[in-house]
């Protein structure tokens, strides 16, 4: 008898757990729409991130969702919708009520690049911007105690007579793949890519030597940059970038009229009320002004990319130009 | 260096880590047992609680969902031949047997020691060996990891129940299941028939809940209590218990099978998964009691379950080292430390030392405390048999669903899920082992990506899997797994002329 009434309440409390953890995943909806803008948020807020949990952008969310919590009402919760070079997450955000209640993290080439790979059914037009996240100069870099090379000159000679093979993270669709596809055209040099899973999977690949260069963003290489098994050769940054380990120069300045620079930023539906965008520009103001957030940046490295709705915006338009020439290039 | 393990072990032993360990356990446990629930769903849930948590008690209470996680899969594995995460995959082989034959305690004692045994192997190799192992699995690129998928896959030919053909065509429909979606090379999209979710690829626990838990549940469909002659036997049997004996037959098994997951879990992309299948064959191939792998074989609980928790302290080798996340659930312990304040890579020994040290130590504690923790539960779970079939498929159907549904929050994977466990429940009729499907699941991205990656290093030339030592290695067992099939089937036909 006892232990019957024991497994009862063990069944009891495992459909509850499953019932729980279903319930963990997928955010209540915020609200009712009609109350409208004046009470919101009166629910939590989703941050759809478009990429897996662990990456750069999705830690960065994390982190202002963690400070937020003393500027929001609300808690503000990150989700992760994942695949097809993070369109899904894109146009999940799309498919969600214009409410206030959904905000997306995107970047630059999920507009100006991707859509040209994959069907979307949005464009820029369906968001408002709100604020820019980081930004991040794309470096080349070579292991000089494997290849030798310590320079740029140093690659383009090698390129000059053998094939070069580079780690990226992204095939062509990516914005990795078809910015160095452009360089190394521009420069006559046949190379290919070797496409890893990961940033790190790519910086591992040149560590090991298996591949002569690779790319990747500060900073994921700089522990192997201090123990002299990478070295960053040039940037696809328009500048000249200062590292902890000296300047980094802009392929700009070998002749390559090639150009990137990578961003996240948060954004919502452009059809959400202006009222509700005022009210999450002001959270972020807050976060972006407290030293917990931007402790965490520098701690880790990230530069942190203050840019306004208009100005992130302004920035994507100008990118979109740039990748049509680029891939008009390689094809 | 004794040094460092005393300031970790100082900075660990305090009361909030064992609280956040016992409690990352336990949930581990629990969630792992749950078919649609992983340790990666339970990490992602618990990642907002360690925000404002100290940096060691937030990694432990992760890490102990973790281990948790990776051995619970395997007490739905064998109480109701349903796998509760991916790694416990090859421990439905014979500890499902076990349980038909009314031995369910004595296979959860089995994985739990062996659970336990792999454990430790990982965690003190991590404390010990991490920088050594990281720099021996650094050799290995996209040819070897190709050669190490092809062994995997060779291992359909042990485990295809004698019916080679629909094995390879088992093998066969994993991969093209693994197929469908983003192709990583091209980014081309694939067999989605124009269905934009599928773009994502099928996740590998809807696969996983579709191919076990769903398809069991119709292909029991026609139960009926009445009828149901094992009622009875199971109260009569199902306290045989494990003895010192049989637990000594498998140290040699589970030493092995932990060493083998303890490298596949350093080799970043791999998993639980796979190291538990290669254990599972070398355990067949070596094993004194071969001929009864398949039918209940405690030795082979012993492998596939040292080996698969084996790969939970040697994922955060890549990791701690290299910044190189071993497999999924450790590709969010990496935004974990980040969170944290900790960069992993290379600098991390040097920068956070103390603070790696009580993690690592942490991770010796929590395997031990697994161990206590599945004592007291053990004879509990193994009454989970007596609890009526027609309540229990209820409850796993529940289960089952809302797990495939929180991963992404999408009823579209539920949806798939039942598709994927429709097809499965026909092939099961048709008389395929779903086990060689789920194999090609597991390592068909695997195969495909580094095939392509090997032929670009190579300009195309297929030399580059032979000139290379640890790929000819991986090769030739591949060559000799599929050898020693053929010569077993030339034997027992022989044999059975003879007779």
């Amino acid at each position: 008898m006892k232990g019957k009434k024991l497994m009862a309440m063990l069944m009891a409390g495992s459909l509850l757990l499953a019932g729980l953890t279903g319930c963990g995943g997928a955010t209540a909806k915020g609200g009712d729409a009609a109350a409208g803008a004046a009470d919101y948020p009166n629910g939590p807020v989703t941050i759809i991130c478009p990429w897996g949990v662990g990456g750069g952008a999705d830690v960065i969310s994390r982190k202002i969702s963690e400070v937020a919590k003393d500027y929001f009402d609300q808690p503000i919760v990150v989700e992760n919708h994942t695949g097809a070079s993070g369109t899904i997450g894109m146009m999940d955000a799309m498919d969600a009520d214009a409410d206030g209640y959904t905000m997306v993290l995107t970047n630059g080439p999920l507009f100006s690049l991707t859509p040209k790979y994959i069907d979307v059914s949005y464009d820029l037009s369906d968001f408002t911007m709100l604020r820019g996240m980081r930004q991040v100069s794309l470096m080349i870099f070579t292991n000089p105690q494997k290849s030798g090379m310590k320079t740029f000159d140093d690659l383009i000679n090698y390129g000059k007579t053998h094939k070069i093979t580079y780690a990226t993270s992204s095939g062509p669709g990516g914005d990795q793949y078809v910015v160095s596809s452009a360089m190394f055209k521009s420069l006559g040099i046949e190379a290919e890519p070797v496409v890893m899973g990961s940033e790190a999977e790519s910086i591992n690949a040149v560590v090991s030597g298996q591949v002569d260069c690779g790319l990747g963003t500060p900073p994921a290489y700089y522990s192997h940059q201090e123990e002299g098994t990478i070295q960053a050769v040039a940037t696809f940054y328009p500048e000249t970038v200062q590292t902890p380990y000296g300047e980094v120069k802009s392929i700009k300045d070998w002749g390559v009229d090639v150009e990137f620079a990578g961003m996240d930023c948060l954004a919502v539906r452009s059809d959400v009320p202006q009222e509700i965008v005022d009210k999450l520009n002001a959270m972020l103001d807050d976060v972006y002004a407290d030293s917990k957030f931007t402790g965490f940046m520098d701690e880790m490295g990230y530069p942190l990319w203050d840019a306004k709705g208009d100005e992130v915006t302004q920035f994507i338009e100008d990118q979109m130009d740039s990748m049509d020439k680029y891939v008009e290039l390689i094809q | 260096m004794l040094n460092n393990l005393m300031t970790g072990l100082a900075l660990m032993a305090s009361v909030e880590s064992f609280i956040a360990i016992f409690i990352g356990l336990l949930a581990g446990i629990i969630i792992g047992a749950i078919p649609g629930l992983t340790a990666d769903i339970a990490i992602i849930l618990c990642l907002p609680i360690t925000y404002s948590m100290e940096p060691i008690p937030a990694m432990l209470l992760l890490l102990g969902l973790y281990c948790g996680g990776t051995y619970g899969g395997s007490i739905t594995a064998i109480l109701i031949n349903t796998p509760g995460t991916p790694s416990s995959a090859a421990t439905v082989l014979d500890g499902y047997p076990l349980t038909q034959q009314g031995k369910p305690l004595k296979a959860l004692t089995m994985a739990l020691y062996a659970s336990f045994f792999g454990g430790l192997f990982s965690a003190l190799a991590l404390l010990f060996a991490a920088p050594s192992i990281a720099h021996f699995t650094q050799m290995f690129g996209p040819p070897e990891y190709f050669c190490i998928a092809v062994f995997g896959l060779s291992i359909i030919a042990s485990i295809s129940n004698g019916n080679i053909i629909k094995g390879l065509l088992g093998g066969l429909i994993g991969i093209f299941i693994a197929l469908m979606g983003q192709d990583s090379v091209s980014g081309t999209l694939r067999f989605t028939f124009g269905v934009r979710r599928l773009g994502g690829g099928i996740p590998l626990i809807v696969t996983l809940v579709g191919l076990f838990a769903i398809a069991e549940l119709l292909s029991r469909a026609d139960y009926n209590p009445r009828t149901d002659a094992t009622r009875k036997q199971h109260l009569k049997l199902d306290h045989e218990k494990l003895s010192w004996e049989e637990i000594k037959r498998c140290l040699k098994t589970m030493t092995i099978s932990s060493l083998i997951g303890t490298i596949v879990g350093a080799i970043p992309g791999t998993g639980g998964g796979i190291a538990a299948f290669i254990s599972y064959d070398q355990a067949k191939k070596t094993s004194k009691y071969r001929d009864n792998f398949g039918h209940g074989e405690i030795e082979g609980v012993s492998a596939t379950e040292s080996a698969n928790n084996a790969t939970t302290g040697s994922t955060l080798i890549p990791l701690t080292t290299l910044g190189v996340p071993g497999d999924g659930c450790t590709a969010i312990l990496l935004g974990a430390f980040m969170l944290q304040g900790m960069v992993p890579g290379p600098s991390m020994f040097k920068e956070h030392s103390d603070i790696l040290y009580g993690i690592m130590i942490g991770l010796v504690v929590i395997n031990i405390l697994m161990l206590i923790i599945g004592r007291v539960f053990t004879p509990l779970y193994a009454n989970i048999t007596r609890i009526p079939y027609e309540l229990m498929s209820a409850i796993i159907i529940v289960y089952c669903i809302t797990g495939v549904y929180s991963s992404e929050a999408s009823t579209f994977q539920v949806l798939l899920a039942v598709i994927i466990g429709a097809f499965s429940f026909l092939l099961r009729r048709l008389g395929f082992s779903v086990v060689p499907i789920i194999l090609g699941v597991v390592l068909g991205d695997l195969v495909e990506t580094n095939f392509r990656n090997s032929m670009v290093m190579s300009s195309n030339s297929l030399s580059i899997f032979v000139t290379r030592p640890f790929s000819l290695l991986f090769l030739a067992l591949a060559a000799l797994s599929i050898g020693m099939f053929f010569y077993k089937a030339a034997k027992d036909r022989k044999s059975k002329k003879q007779s």
